[in-house]
């Protein structure tokens, strides 16, 4: 893939008028001295893959968790759909995150004592689906994934790239409208990174899901239909992948 | 040296690995502390034991006197005799000594024989004489010479007295039993007072089984302890593997780690049950207090515990990480246990069997050999196999529960028991052998208290006091007569004393029983025939069975019994107690009441095995509880990131809060029914095969209910205190990674 357009504006106008499913403006956030967010602005469309870039330190992963509500920045606003999700307390910020949110994570980090089909369930328990039908579309994930003969392995059985694909069936199980996505490849040799990602893209544009991804990995990058790369707590360019 | 300096750059930095080490040091201090009271108990108790026995006068260099009065003391030897007295419903030992002035015999903690008319007490009686008028107790003794020291007593508690006396005066007391201590009848002539190391092989049971209840939730506690932070030191091994460090580096390390903080841990125990001899010294145990220095523990033991303790740890620290075998990326992986097999309850049924065994030989009063070891090695094997078979049943159990599981918390709770039905079980050992020798204590506890004080009209008051008189020969006639004159004039002195309400004396029926006139009969509140002169009393004086009178011809003209009845006050009681102990009648046994026989009944073997029992319950308990909540905070932090994660999902922190109750719930509710019916049924064999069938367990006490369900409410405390650590430690913040 080649990158074709670049624009210079930290948050994209929007595409087609339509109004964006997130959107954050003027983000601050200090550690102490530490200035890891420094005016952040940023949209995310429906169906829409945006990976977050930059060198270690430069504030990507900080970025990622405060759009996801994880972190609550010091200034700034961060809207999804129609809710200020930075006006909302913490209870009320897991429940977004249950209802509409995915998670993938550098290392899978499933629960080791579960079978990959137990993993991939414990969203949808969590959600209030019933253990069979949990299991059912735990099940169906796992098969669309390419992992329907590794369903009752413990995660210590899997390789890396496939816990980080049951790690992708269990942030998708919810049919999240946006997943995020923290250095999901990290962990992985470049075949295991591809399979990945393959996986993940497909199934995110498949069920119209929003993807905000971080990586050091301009391959990884390449999957996404912008990139925005983050130095110093800013964004200081963005671009898109056709 | 470098190894050292690796570990603590590996090991110590942090606050969090800082409170890893200071948990492991205060949990091997705790159990060293108490590893050491207990060694120091159970030397203290086998010592103690020869210290209280040596008025039983069958042990020493003794030949038995059968008429005193004829009989004198020589330098070498002494003229002894032993009997029970008591006072307020406690027990006096007393020895009376006939010697020369220039005796060589040594009484122990008395040394030089008392002169006639003098005595030495216990420090205890000493304190109980000062504190009451002296016709109430101390006119009993004579003149005081001195105290009675440890080389001589049981403990602080111990009420005995040395008295001096002459050959004239030597009681010939009839057998008695005090505490554990069995009084041999009659006069001896001692060179040398000897006590035994135990009384009585049920003695040596009783103990042993105690120091094991204690024993082995110590053991549990410093096994779990030693786990503490496994995952998050993985962690840190892996990453010292990725950089070049070999698997038998990091075996040392950790074995490093473990063993310099053992050390620590081990020398504050020694320190910490330094502090808590003074506590420990006011727990009774079998015969009352023990001294402080019964439970000094010797410095080579101290050494020997303090090098096996270290060793233990270092050993097993190094043992598992080398068997983990923590590659580069450790961190990231777990190992899962290997599966239980149906082998684990071998030795739980072999337990039941040695027991069983045991028992039903012995109550075919054909025992085995050594059948008290036997059933201690039955007991052992049983509570071993109970911890054996606890993973396996955990297993199985969790198993059928995962499959019924529809909740996030029971998913994740019962597979992890599955995977880890070892350690899962472990949190909850300890508190499931508190709660087998709960069980076992409190079922061994119901041959006691059995009959309760009587007071009716077929049954003397309970502080009627009853004096049994020696019998002159029966074809004697002057004996007789001079006998009935003595004990008629001392009835009366008697009946002087203040707060004596009425004298009896009771003459031997040729058959059976005493017989008295109607009229002392009603005086003291026997129950009497209408228009009978005289009436045959027959039965228990001493509440065992009611007392049946019928009429009775004129009596046999020895006297066999002397009632008197007091006002009831202890004042009086002992009062008139003392009057007849100074009356110099010819008692074959010391006077008592019903109260006292009662007392005396219920202090017997198995009362102090419930004393015991309760003071391994509670030790067990409280370890236990401390065990389970360790436990599950160490089961969360190892857990803690992916815990973090799904918090991170929008898992709430009640889920996390479930996975720890029901991991803690599962292995303790699976072995809880099979805790309670073995402990029963170890109480039951312990109980009937000791004795042979003369004793049985009846139904538990209520108090048994009560400490099961404290028990159950300190696991469910230690399970609560974890609570904010689980929330704590699995925040967002704690698991961000970027």
């Amino acid at each position: 893939m080649n990158k074709v357009e670049t624009i210079s504006t930290s948050a994209r106008a929007p595409e087609g008028g339509s109004a964006p499913l997130l959107r954050a403006r003027g983000l601050r956030l200090a550690f102490g001295l530490t200035e890891a967010l420094r005016g952040v602005d940023l949209d995310c469309h429906a169906g829409e893959i945006i990976a977050v870039t930059g060198p270690s330190g430069s504030g990507k992963s900080t970025l990622l968790h405060v759009l996801a509500g994880v972190l609550v920045p010091d200034e700034g606003t961060v809207d999804y759909d129609t809710v200020r999700l930075t006006d909302l307390n913490e209870t009320g910020r897991s429940r977004l995150r249950l209802d509409k949110f995915g998670f993938v994570f550098q290392y899978g980090q499933l629960l080791p004592d579960l079978t990959a089909v137990d993993n991939v369930t414990i969203p949808l328990l969590l959600a209030g689906v019933k253990r069979r039908e949990a299991r059912r579309r735990a099940d169906s994930w796992l098969d669309r994934l390419g992992l329907a003969e590794c369903s009752r392995k413990l995660p210590g059985q899997l390789s890396g790239g496939q816990a980080q694909r049951v790690a992708v069936a269990r942030a998708l199980a919810t049919t999240p409208t946006m997943l995020f996505a923290d250095e999901p490849t990290g962990s992985l040799d470049s075949l295991a990174a591809e399979t990945v990602m393959l996986a993940l893209t497909e199934a995110a544009r498949d069920a119209n899901t929003a993807v905000i991804l971080t990586t050091h990995d301009p391959r990884t990058a390449a999957y996404a239909d912008w990139e925005v790369v983050v130095r110093d707590g800013q964004i200081t360019v963005g671009g898109a992948y056709r | 040296m470098r190894l050292f300096t690796l570990t603590r750059l590996v090991t110590a930095e942090g606050r969090g690995a800082a409170g890893r080490l200071i948990g492991m040091a205060g949990g091997i201090a705790v159990g060293v502390a108490l590893l050491l009271l207990l060694l120091g108990a159970y030397g203290g108790i086998t010592s103690r034991s020869e210290r209280l026995s040596w008025p039983d006068l069958h042990h020493g260099e003794v030949t038995q006197v059968p008429d005193p009065a004829a009989a004198a003391p020589t330098d070498e030897s002494v003229l002894a005799a032993t009997s029970l007295e008591h006072f307020d419903g406690r027990e006096i030992i007393r020895v009376d000594i006939v010697a020369t002035p220039d005796s060589t015999v040594v009484v122990p903690g008395v040394g030089q024989p008392p002169a006639a008319g003098t005595y030495h007490a216990s420090p205890a009686l000493t304190a109980l004489i000062e504190a009451n008028p002296t016709d109430i107790l101390g006119s009993r003794y004579g003149t005081r010479a001195g105290s009675i020291d440890e080389a001589g007593l049981a403990g602080p508690d111990s009420l005995v007295v040395v008295t001096g006396t002459t050959t004239e005066n030597l009681r010939s007391s009839g057998y008695g039993r005090a505490g554990s201590v069995l009084l041999g009848g009659g006069a001896w002539s001692v060179t040398e007072f000897r006590g035994v190391s135990y009384p009585s092989s049920n003695y040596r049971t009783i103990t042993i089984i105690g120091a094991i209840a204690i024993l082995l939730p110590v053991l549990i506690l410093v096994g779990i302890v030693t786990r503490l932070g496994a995952a998050t030191r993985a962690e840190r091994f892996a990453a010292l593997r990725l950089i070049g460090a070999t698997p038998r580096r990091v075996a040392a390390i950790a074995a490093t780690e473990t063993g310099v903080t053992s050390l620590v841990g081990a020398l504050a125990g020694v320190a910490l049950a330094w502090l808590l001899i003074p506590v420990a010294a006011l727990v009774e145990i079998d015969d009352g207090r023990l001294f402080r220095t019964d439970l000094t523990v010797p410095p080579s033991t101290v050494l020997i515990v303090v090098a096996s303790v270290v060793a233990g740890c270092t050993a097993v620290a190094g043992w598992r990480t080398s068997r983990a075998r923590i590659g580069p990326l450790g961190g990231s992986r777990e190992r899962t246990e290997r599966r239980p097999t149906a082998l684990g309850i071998v030795p739980l049924i072999a337990g039941v069997v040695v027991l069983l065994g045991a028992t039903t030989a012995a109550l075919r009063h054909t025992p085995l050999p050594h059948t008290d070891r036997i059933l201690i090695a039955g007991f052992v094997l049983l509570l071993v196999g109970l911890i054996a078979a606890g993973p396996v049943l955990t297993y199985w159990i969790a198993r059928i529960a995962a499959r019924g599981a529809h909740r996030t918390a029971g998913v994740i709770a019962m597979n992890r028991i599955q995977q880890h039905p070892r350690a899962t079980f472990r949190a909850v050992s300890g508190l499931v052998a508190a709660i087998f020798l709960v069980s076992v204590f409190s079922a061994g506890i119901t041959t006691v208290a059995e009959e309760s004080l009587t007071e009716d009209s077929a049954h003397l008051s309970p502080t009627t006091l009853i004096a049994s008189l020696s019998s002159p020969p029966p074809d004697d006639a002057s004996a007789a007569a001079s006998g009935i004159t003595a004990v008629t004039a001392a009835a009366s002195r008697i009946a002087r004393t203040d707060g004596v309400a009425a004298t009896a004396i009771g003459y031997s029926h040729p058959e059976s029983g005493s017989v008295f006139t109607a009229a002392d009969a009603a005086l003291v509140g026997l129950p009497s025939p209408e228009g009978a002169s005289h009436i045959q009393v027959t039965g228990g004086f001493f509440g065992d069975g009611p007392l049946v009178t019928r009429p009775a011809a004129t009596p046999d003209p020895r006297p066999g019994i002397l009632v008197v009845a007091t006002d009831g006050t202890t004042h009086s009681v002992e009062r008139a107690r003392t009057a007849i102990l100074g009356s110099k009648l010819d008692l074959s046994s010391p006077p008592r009441t019903q109260a006292d026989h009662e007392s005396a009944r219920l202090h017997t073997w198995a009362d102090r095995y419930a004393n015991l029992g309760h003071l391994g319950v509670l030790v067990a308990t409280l370890i236990s509880a401390v065990s389970l909540a360790v436990s599950s905070i160490a089961a969360i932090l190892d857990r803690k990131r992916v815990l973090g994660l799904l918090r991170l999902m929008g898992m709430p922190a009640s889920t996390v809060r479930r996975v720890i109750v029901a991991e803690a719930a599962l292995p303790l509710a699976t072995v809880f029914a099979l805790c309670v019916g073995l402990g029963i049924l170890t109480a039951w064999c312990l109980i009937a095969g000791l004795t042979e069938g003369r004793r049985t367990i009846t139904w538990l006490p209520p108090s048994y209910y009560l400490i099961l369900a404290t028990s159950l409410a300190l696991a469910a405390t230690a399970v609560i205190s974890t609570f904010r650590t689980a929330r704590t430690s699995t925040t967002i913040e704690a698991t961000r990674i970027g």
